[in-house]
Formats: C-alpha cells, sequence, structure tokens
C-alpha cells in the first residue's frame, strides 16, 4: 500500500514526493488521474451486510491462490502406481496416480496438508458466502431494475461454484468422490434422449472410464475458474456503473448512495476484511481437518462406504435422490429413469426459478420502476415468505442427504427418517413461510403504529415511503417516542 | 479536536501497533516451524495469528483513524438521452449496409451456421457412441467367477449367509460386471422355472451396480436376505429376484446364471438377466 | 434490538477465545496417533474350564430360551447351527443373555467373568456347531495396508470408513470403537445376525489378523490434518463451515461494517461535510 498522506509524519517530504512520482510518471502516460479521483472518492454504503458479495468474492481469490500450489503437485491420471511415502496404512497400496499425489502432498509434502485443507474449506465457504449474499439482496429487493442483469450473473456464479466444487471434490480419486462421480454418471445418463451419448462424451466411454479425473481436472482448474473470473469481473464492473443499493433512511434517496470513500476507509476495511478472512480460513485449514483421503482409500468401483455424502453444498440434490419415490417413467421402449426427476429436474427449475425471479415479481407486482433503496424484508412480507419458505425446503432436501448419518446417531430407523423427511419437505416450507409472513405483518404493522404515534407529536421529514434506517433507527424512535 | 479525542487516538493506533506486531511474529515463528520440518495444525494457526493480526489492526485503522462517513454521491440517470440512443441506432445500422445487402447477410449466416456445425464434430471424439455397452458386460457362457485378485472362486468358499464380490475371470476392473454372490439356504429359494437352474446350492448371484444410481450395493442383510445400497438406501430382496422393498431403486437387480463345475468351481452360463445399472432412455 | 458496537478489544477478546477452542480441540489429541497394542484376548483354554459351572450358568441364563439342549424354543433359536464364534461373540459383547425376549440384541455390561464365559462355551461345545470355531487373533502380526483394503472392500459399506458403524434397514451396524480383538475377528468369521460371515476363503488368516488391526487403528487414526470432526466426513465438514465459518465471519463483518451508517443520522438532513464528493 503507498503511503497515505494521513499518517505520514515521520517522513512527509520523501514518501509523498516518491508518491507524487509515480502518479505523475502514470498519469504522463495513461492520463488515469481523473478517473482514479472518481474512484477514490466513489461512495460504499457503510452497512454490514454489504460485505458478504465481498467474502465470497475474497473466497474465489484465496482458492486460485491456493489452487495454484497445488496444481504443482497432483497428477491428473489414473495410471496405477504404489504409494511408499510417510503414511503408514496405505504404504505398498496399489492406487491411481491422482490419489497417490495427493497422499503425499498431504503427507510427504511440507505446509501442503494446510494449503489443500485452507483450498478446500474456502471452497465450502466460497458457496456459502455467496448464498448468504444472495439471500441478502433477495431479501432486501435488491434485484429489481435496473439489477436484473447482475442478479442473474450471481446465479450463474452460484452455479459455476458449485460445478467447481464437484469437479474439485472428485479430483483426488478417493473413494467417496469416486461413489459420487459414479451417481453423477448415474444422473448423466438419466437425461432422456440425450443421456448416453452425453454420459458417454463427458466420461470418455462407460464409468469408470479413465479419461475422467484429467478432463474434471481442467475444467477445474480452467474452464470454470475463467468463466467466473470473467462473471466476477462483469459483476463487478455492473456494480460500478449502478452503484450500489442502500437502506433507506435520513438523507438515504433513490438519488444518492450514502456511506464511505473507497479511499481509504472502505479500502482499509475491506482489507482487513480479506485478512480476516483468511486468518478464519487458516485456522480450520491448520486446525479442523477436512477431507481425509487417506481414510477414505484409493478409489475402486466395486467397494463403498456408508455415510456417503457430498460436500454440502450438494446436499439437496442427495436429498433430493434419496428421499424422491421409487418413480421411474417407461412408455413406448423409452424410459425416463428415477434420478432425472430430482438430480436433473429439480435442480432445473430450481436454478430457473432463480433467474426469473426479478421478472417473475416485477410482473407480479407490476413495479417496472428503478429501485436504489433497499425493502425492509417485513415491508414485503409476500416476498419474505417465499423466501423462508423455499430456503426451508432447501435445508430439508440437504439434511435428507445426510438421512442415514441421522437416523444411525439418533438411533432411528431408517424407513422411518425418510418417510418424516418426506412429509416435513411438504409441511415444514408451508409453516414457516406463513410463520414468516405473520411475523412481518406484526413487526410492520407495530413499527406503522410507533411512527404515527410520533408524528403525531412531531413534523418528520419523511424521506421515501419508510423511515427508519434499520435496527438503529428502530430504537432511536422509541426513544424520541418516549419524550 | 478534543483531547479526549486525541487519547482516543493514541490509544487506536497503539493497538493496531501491537496487532500488526503480532502479526510480525506470528510470520516469524511460522517460519521456524516450516524450516524445523513442518507441523500442519502450528501452520494453520500461526498463519490464524498473522493474518488476524494484520486485519484486527486494519479494522481498528479503518474505524478509528481513518476520516468516517457517512458522506453521499449522487447517483447518474442511467439511460441516455433520446437523441443519444437515436444517434447510437443510425450508427449501427451503418447507413443501410445490413438492411439492403439481404443475400449478403443470407450468406454469411449461413457460412457461419455451417462452420458452427463443423466445430462441433470434434466434440464427438470425446466418447464411444453408446451403442449397446450399456447392454451387455464381460460376463459370457463358460465364465469363470473370480474375486477381485482374478482368483477362482469356489461354491465352498461361502456358507449360508455368507457374501462375496465377484467378477468374470480376467476383467476384475470391469466395474459393470461386478456381481456379489451370496449363499442362503435351499429351501429359502423359490425360483420362477427360467431362474430354476441359475442358483446351485442356493448360491445366488446379482449384479453389484445399483438399478437406482450405480453405488455398488455391497451391504447385505443377511437375517432379512436384504442387499442395501448405501448410497440411498434402496434395499432389494435377494430370495425374491433382488426385488426392490425399499428406497428409490425401481428395477430389480440383474440375476447372473451360475453353474458348479467339475471341480467346484464355478462359472457363469450366460450374461445378466437384464441391462446392468441406472435407467437410461433407450432402455426398454 | 442491540446494536453491534464491538470496541477494537473486545472483538479480540471474542476472537481469541474461538481460535484458542479450535486449538485446544485440533490438539487435544496427539497428532501422531499411538500405534494400537491391543492385547491378545487369550483363547479360552477348555482344559481349564470348570464344567459344573458353565451348567449351572446355562441352566440359570440360556435354558429358558435355547432348550436344555441347545436345539431352541419359540422363545430363542437353535444354536445347533451356531459356531462357538458366534457364542463367544454374544456372550462377550452382552449381547446374550438378553433379560426378556424380544429385547434388542446389543452391546451392552457383560454380566460374567472370563472364567465363567469360557465355562460357559465349553458347556455349549455339547450342542453348538463346530464351526467357525473362536479365531485366534494376532493382531502383532497384521499389516495396516492390507487391513486397510480389506476393510474399505468389505467392512466400510455397512460400518463406514471411519467404522463408526451405520445405518442399515430397521437396525443399525455397530460402531466398531468398543469390540475387543477377538470380538472383531469371531463377528467376521461367523457373522452375527445381519452380518454376512466371512469364511477363510473369503478372508484368510492374515488379512483377518490385518483388518483386526485397521479396525483398532481406526479408533485413533493419525489426524494430521487437525480434529477430526468426529469422522463423520462431509456432513460435518458442511456443519463446521456454516456454524464456525460463517458464523465468525458474520461477527467479523458485523464488526467491521455499519459504523458511520447509525451515527450521525440524529438530523435528518444528510451530513454532507467532510468532502463528500458531488459530481
Amino acid at each position: 500500500m503507498p503511503a497515505s498522506d494521513v499518517k505520514t509524519e515521520r517522513r512527509p517530504a520523501t514518501d509523498e514526493m516518491k508518491g507524487r512520482r509515480v502518479g505523475r510518471w502514470s498519469d504522463d502516460r495513461l492520463g488515469v488521474s481523473r478517473f482514479a479521483r472518481t474512484a477514490l472518492n466513489k461512495v460504499f454504503p457503510d452497512h454490514w451486510s454489504f460485505m458478504l458479495g465481498e467474502l465470497a468474492m475474497y473466497c474465489f481469490i484465496v482458492l486460485v491462490v491456493t489452487g495454484i500450489f497445488l496444481t504443482f503437485f497432483f497428477d491428473a491420471s489414473t495410471g496405477e502406481v504404489v504409494y511408499n511415502g510417510k503414511y503408514g496404512p496405505l504404504r505398498g497400496v496399489e492406487m491411481s496416480e491422482a490419489y497417490r499425489s495427493v497422499i503425499e502432498l498431504s503427507w510427504d509434502v511440507r505446509a501442503g496438508l494446510v494449503m489443500r485443507q485452507i483450498h478446500h474449506w474456502a471452497a465450502l465457504l466460497f458457496v456459502a458466502a455467496l448464498i448468504t449474499h444472495m439471500c441478502r439482496v433477495f431479501f432486501t429487493g435488491a434485484f429489481r431494475k435496473p439489477r436484473e442483469l447482475n442478479w442473474m450473473i450471481g446465479v450463474t456464479l452460484l452455479v459455476l461454484a458449485i460445478a467447481n466444487g464437484f469437479t474439485g471434490y472428485s479430483l483426488p480419486d478417493d473413494l467417496l468422490s469416486g461413489t459420487g462421480l459414479h451417481i453423477m454418471y448415474a444422473i448423466v445418463l438419466s437425461i432422456p434422449v440425450l443421456g448416453e451419448w452425453l454420459a458417454s462424451l463427458i466420461f470418455g466411454g462407460e464409468f469408470p472410464a479413465h479419461d475422467i479425473i484429467g478432463r474434471l481436472y481442467v475444467i477445474h482448474i480452467l474452464l470454470v475458474p475463467a468463466a467466473i473470473a470473467m462473471l466476477l469481473g462483469a459483476h463487478l464492473a455492473i456494480l460500478w456503473r449502478q452503484k450500489h443499493t442502500q437502506f433507506p433512511g435520513p438523507g438515504r434517496t433513490e438519488r444518492n448512495v450514502v456511506g464511505s470513500h473507497l479511499w481509504p476507509t472502505y479500502t482499509a476495511r475491506s482489507m482487513a476484511l480479506f485478512c480476516l478472512l483468511l486468518a478464519a480460513l487458516s485456522a480450520l485449514g491448520g486446525l479442523a481437518q477436512i477431507n481425509p483421503v487417506w481414510l477414505y482409500g484409493p478409489f475402486d468401483p466395486a467397494s463403498v462406504s456408508t455415510a456417503a455424502q457430498p460436500d454440502w453444498y450438494l446436499g439437496w440434490i442427495e436429498g433430493a435422490l434419496r428421499v424422491f419415490p421409487a418413480w421411474e417413467v417407461r412408455a413406448f421402449g423409452k424410459t425416463i429413469a428415477n434420478p432425472f426427476f430430482p438430480s436433473v429436474l429439480m435442480p432445473g427449475i430450481t436454478f430457473a426459478l432463480l433467474y426469473m425471479w426479478p421478472f417473475i415479481e416485477a410482473r407480479v407486482t407490476r413495479d417496472r420502476d428503478d429501485h436504489n433503496l433497499l425493502d425492509r424484508p417485513r415491508y414485503r412480507p409476500v416476498r419474505t415468505a417465499i423466501g423462508t419458505g423455499v430456503l426451508t425446503f432447501y435445508v430439508v432436501l440437504t439434511l435428507a442427504g445426510a438421512q442415514d448419518v441421522f437416523s444411525q446417531q439418533m438411533d432411528l430407523s431408517i424407513v422411518a427418517v425418510v418417510r418424516g423427511l418426506q412429509i416435513l419437505l411438504v409441511v415444514l416450507p408451508l409453516g414457516v413461510g406463513l410463520i414468516t409472513y405473520k411475523v412481518c405483518k406484526d413487526l410492520a404493522g407495530a413499527e406503522h403504529l410507533l411512527e404515527e404515534q410520533e408524528e403525531a407529536r412531531e413534523p418528520f421529514i419523511a424521506i421515501g415511503k419508510i423511515e427508519a434506517t434499520d435496527g438503529n433507527g428502530h430504537k432511536e424512535r422509541e426513544k424520541t417516542a418516549t419524550h | 479536536m478534543s483531547a479526549g479525542d486525541e487519547k482516543h487516538e493514541q490509544r487506536a493506533e497503539r493497538g493496531a501497533a501491537i496487532a500488526f506486531l503480532v502479526a510480525a511474529a506470528g510470520a516469524v515463528a511460522l517460519g521456524f516451524v516450516y524450516a524445523g520440518g513442518g507441523q500442519p495444525q502450528a501452520e494453520g494457526l500461526l498463519l490464524a495469528v498473522s493474518l488476524g493480526g494484520i486485519g484486527v489492526g486494519l479494522v481498528i485503522w479503518a474505524n478509528k483513524l481513518l476520516p468516517q462517513g457517512p458522506v453521499q454521491e449522487q447517483r447518474e440517470v442511467l439511460p441516455t438521452s433520446d437523441e443519444e440512443r437515436a444517434g447510437f441506432e443510425e450508427d449501427l445500422k451503418g447507413a443501410g449496409l445490413v438492411k439492403r445487402r439481404t443475400l449478403l447477410a443470407r450468406t454469411l449466416g449461413l457460412a457461419v451456421l455451417a462452420l458452427g456445425g463443423a466445430a462441433v464434430f470434434p466434440i464427438r471424439s470425446l466418447g464411444p457412441s453408446p451403442g449397446k455397452s450399456l447392454k451387455q458386460t464381460a460376463w459370457k457362457p463358460g465364465m469363470k467367477l473370480v474375486n477381485e485378485h482374478d482368483e477362482e472362486v469356489k461354491a465352498g468358499a461361502l456358507s449360508v449367509g455368507g457374501f462375496i464380490t465377484v467378477f468374470p475371470e480376467g476383467h476384475t476392473k470391469d466395474a459393470d460386471a461386478q456381481a456379489v454372490m451370496v449363499r442362503v439356504a435351499e429351501n429359502q429359494l423359490h425360483p420362477t422355472e427360467e431362474r430354476e437352474e441359475w442358483s446351485p446350492e442356493g448360491l445366488i448371484v446379482y449384479s453389484k451396480v445399483c438399478t437406482h444410481a450405480g453405488c455398488p450395493v455391497g451391504l447385505y442383510q443377511a437375517d432379512t436376505h436384504q442387499l442395501i445400497c448405501p448410497c440411498h438406501q434402496s434395499a432389494f430382496n435377494v430370495l425374491e429376484e433382488a426385488k426392490p422393498v425399499f428406497g428409490p431403486a425401481t428395477r430389480k437387480l440383474p440375476q447372473l446364471p451360475i453353474e458348479v463345475g467339475e471341480n467346484g468351481e464355478l462359472k457363469a452360463t450366460g450374461d445378466f438377466s437384464e441391462p446392468i445399472g441406472p435407467a437410461f432412455w433407450n432402455l426398454g | 434490538m442491540t446494536r453491534w458496537h464491538l470496541s477494537a478489544r473486545s472483538s479480540l477478546l471474542l476472537l481469541v477465545p474461538l481460535l484458542v477452542a479450535l486449538a485446544a480441540v485440533a490438539l487435544s489429541r496427539p497428532p501422531e496417533a499411538r500405534a494400537a497394542q491391543p492385547t491378545t484376548q487369550a483363547l479360552a483354554e477348555e482344559t481349564e474350564a470348570d464344567p459344573e459351572l458353565g451348567a449351572r450358568l446355562y441352566q440359570r441364563d440360556c435354558v429358558f430360551c435355547h432348550g436344555a439342549d441347545g436345539k431352541g424354543t419359540s422363545r430363542g433359536q437353535s444354536l445347533t447351527e451356531v459356531g462357538p464364534a458366534e457364542a463367544h461373540y454374544s456372550i462377550t459383547t452382552g449381547r446374550m443373555p438378553i433379560e426378556d425376549v424380544g429385547d434388542e440384541r446389543r452391546r451392552r455390561e457383560v454380566k460374567y467373568k472370563a472364567e465363567e464365559v469360557d465355562a460357559l462355551i465349553a458347556h455349549m461345545r455339547r450342542f453348538l456347531a463346530f464351526e467357525p470355531e473362536i479365531p485366534e487373533v494376532n493382531v502383532e502380526e497384521g499389516k495396516l495396508s492390507e487391513g486397510g483394503e480389506v476393510f474399505l472392500a468389505e467392512c466400510a459399506a455397512c460400518h463406514q470408513w471411519s467404522g463408526a458403524g451405520g445405518a442399515l434397514l430397521g437396525r443399525e451396524a455397530p460402531g466398531l470403537r468398543e469390540a475387543t480383538p477377538t470380538q472383531i475377528a469371531s463377528a467376521i468369521r461367523a457373522g452375527p445376525p445381519g452380518m454376512p460371515g466371512y469364511g477363510e476363503e473369503v478372508i484368510d488368516e492374515e488379512q483377518l489378523n490385518s483388518v483386526v488391526k485397521y479396525v483398532l487403528y481406526l479408533r485413533e487414526p493419525q489426524d494430521r490434518g487437525g480434529n477430526g470432526l468426529w469422522h463423520l466426513g462431509p456432513f460435518a465438514e458442511g456443519l463446521i463451515a456454516w456454524v464456525v465459518g460463517i458464523g465468525v465471519l458474520i461477527l467479523a463483518v458485523l464488526w467491521i461494517g455499519e459504523r458511520g451508517t447509525g451515527e450521525p443520522v440524529a438530523e435528518p438532513q444528510p451530513s454532507e461535510g467532510e468532502g463528500g464528493a458531488t459530481q
């Protein structure tokens, strides 16, 4: 970081002169001072929830950096070799080169395991942060015009993040991920009309075809990350152009952005967040063991372990596979296989609805205006209720993906657990949605009442429809009301 | 600025500086750990201390010592003016170039389309035509049953309630040919006429690939005669042609007809009764 | 609603115990697991067993269901097709005898002393099947790598890669954390109800030693990566990612963010001081 003029009392002359020289040199050649100045003065809202997207972005950066380190050691080949490194229980065992290289990275390369674990934790957090960010955008209505495009890019980023998570999870060629790949093969195979061809083209033949690890590797380290990087760039560029949304509050209007300047305050905050994220990931990477592939053993198509779960972000598809009833369509000599419905159709509908949501909502509410001020979730009870209900549905599905772990830990029959989950999948989202709706209405009603009382006492300049800033505004309001 | 503020600032400055010093110390310690051969827990922890120190210091710096808002910035109106739009549209038309040269536009379109089609061909190289391979496996009449080490499996290897994974001789890496053999008491088996000869001495062989999503059906609950897939918990009843009795699977596990040879070795008398594994469009 | 108004120090205080706790959990187990050193259970020396004691115990605890000659009654199965291995397994894990007919067969406290077990089994040998015999395990001779291969090929499907057990239809495959070497080996050979038995043709003597050794190893595997997260796999990892990962980061974000939003908004007009960039 170049020395800022805020804290350079010791050697102001030299530092400032150096900085100025660099600035002049580049401005002579590029003429960037004007743009750079606007950039420095760009205003970022201060509300904490605006940093959730940044978390996801920084996770991606960590993934790229640690991932590059891992590529120097990983060997994407299924050739048969024998391991002879430090980990005793696998010494002398036949395995694929891919698996061996991961074991060696974990046991025989200094700092290799920490890097691998940070990478994996970052992947889990990347998707989690994306979803958290997306929830903020959804529940506050930040996707509305003019930001529909950025919402769709965001949904695409989620799809790509999940895809890259899965391909990465599959690379070590261990027993658990191999089982996952086998299921993925069945899922692709189940697609009507095209399934057989797609499966053969993707896997390079019938499972377990030997090309697949190499192909996944290229997809994992080149294709998808490049797409993520480009879309992330587009996401940020559009954000830059459209400027941030903001919560309503005193002085906040549809025509301005209130917050802190990018330089130096927001930059320092953002860098701080990056460092704290890195710290959390390092702590997890060093102290919490993740994906101990040496215990899962090398992949063998005839072996399998119970409690075979994918990483959490695919838990919902796994759960759907587990609780979907034994249906299959057979007609005119053709078959639509069972996995198609829970693992192709259901995710397809999920993402289609996510993509279309801004347009669906605009059509239903007949609202075609620009919105730069956010909704407070309680003032949009229907949207909020739909959101929590749908989230509940996917949480239950995710839990269903580990239904065998539950039934064993809780000493319940798996038959009962599956039946229970099937019922919960229908009942719980509805219940949660209804309760959310009621709570929103009550909260908004209470606030409205408060507002009226207040208006009767002192004239207040109304800005926007909603006056409270956020949780704090509410509190301050209460104080004034009791005067 | 009041004296109190100044004191605050000094305190904050000291706090941030301490945080940065902690970070530096952590980094140095990390270097020592690495040089000493490395230890994952220490590495992760020291890295966390180091980065956390920088992070905490920066937060203090940002929130206590840098200018605090809120400040505001005006938004520009996003849509451009009508004249500008019209001007752009005019320029895009390129003085009517596209409109008049319909023949050129169409033929160019055709060329691009054809080329695009041609560019798809290499995708075909990615894998063989699925053809019939999904419907058959390596099993052929007379092929011996072997274990995963390609060693012959004899009829006497299993007692009642026993369970073993078998492959066709010389094909122990064929995932689609893997099968499970179990032995049940002969009086419990009531095969249909067609399958009467398929399970000599109560030895009965089914495909090990689940008909739901392809996981190995590796779990045998011997007293209830159920083969269970640990991935999605489909269960198949061994006594009833491996009919699915629980879970998402819809189809039976295909059965492999076998016979006992002169020396007690086991041989297949054909391929599986149906295509193995998960269903697909042309399964029939 | 309380405001997230954490001072720098209190936030540090918040993070420090978290790190310490994580470290403590991670280091609570020695990273280099002690090599499993189980004592090979001395096999029942039939000569030493007291026949009178065995008969008495059988009379007291078993006859009601299994009958005096072991042929079984309407309450309990016949023992004439059960080998000594299974008898030994059932008795030494407390699965038998049960208090009431219909009690679940699960691990309980064993009510016999070692010599009582020997006497009881010696008595029962009069009607038990000869095979499978209580296996002789020699853990020291086992090879971990071979044991791992056998375990993952044959056992993990039900007992999980970590030996923690798993759900079956209407029952569960027990966790393997408490079983003694002889019990493990007996179960493999005999196949107690629900489990397939593995004869020597499938798992030979050497492999048996190895797989027992591996099962013992799984109790304290070398968790080089830190805390093993209960050895529950991706499910537990996802939980930690959300609860610890996203949880801590949201705390961090709450600490970093929101300053400036709350404080100066007492006046309704936007505070445009401090050089707001008005373009």
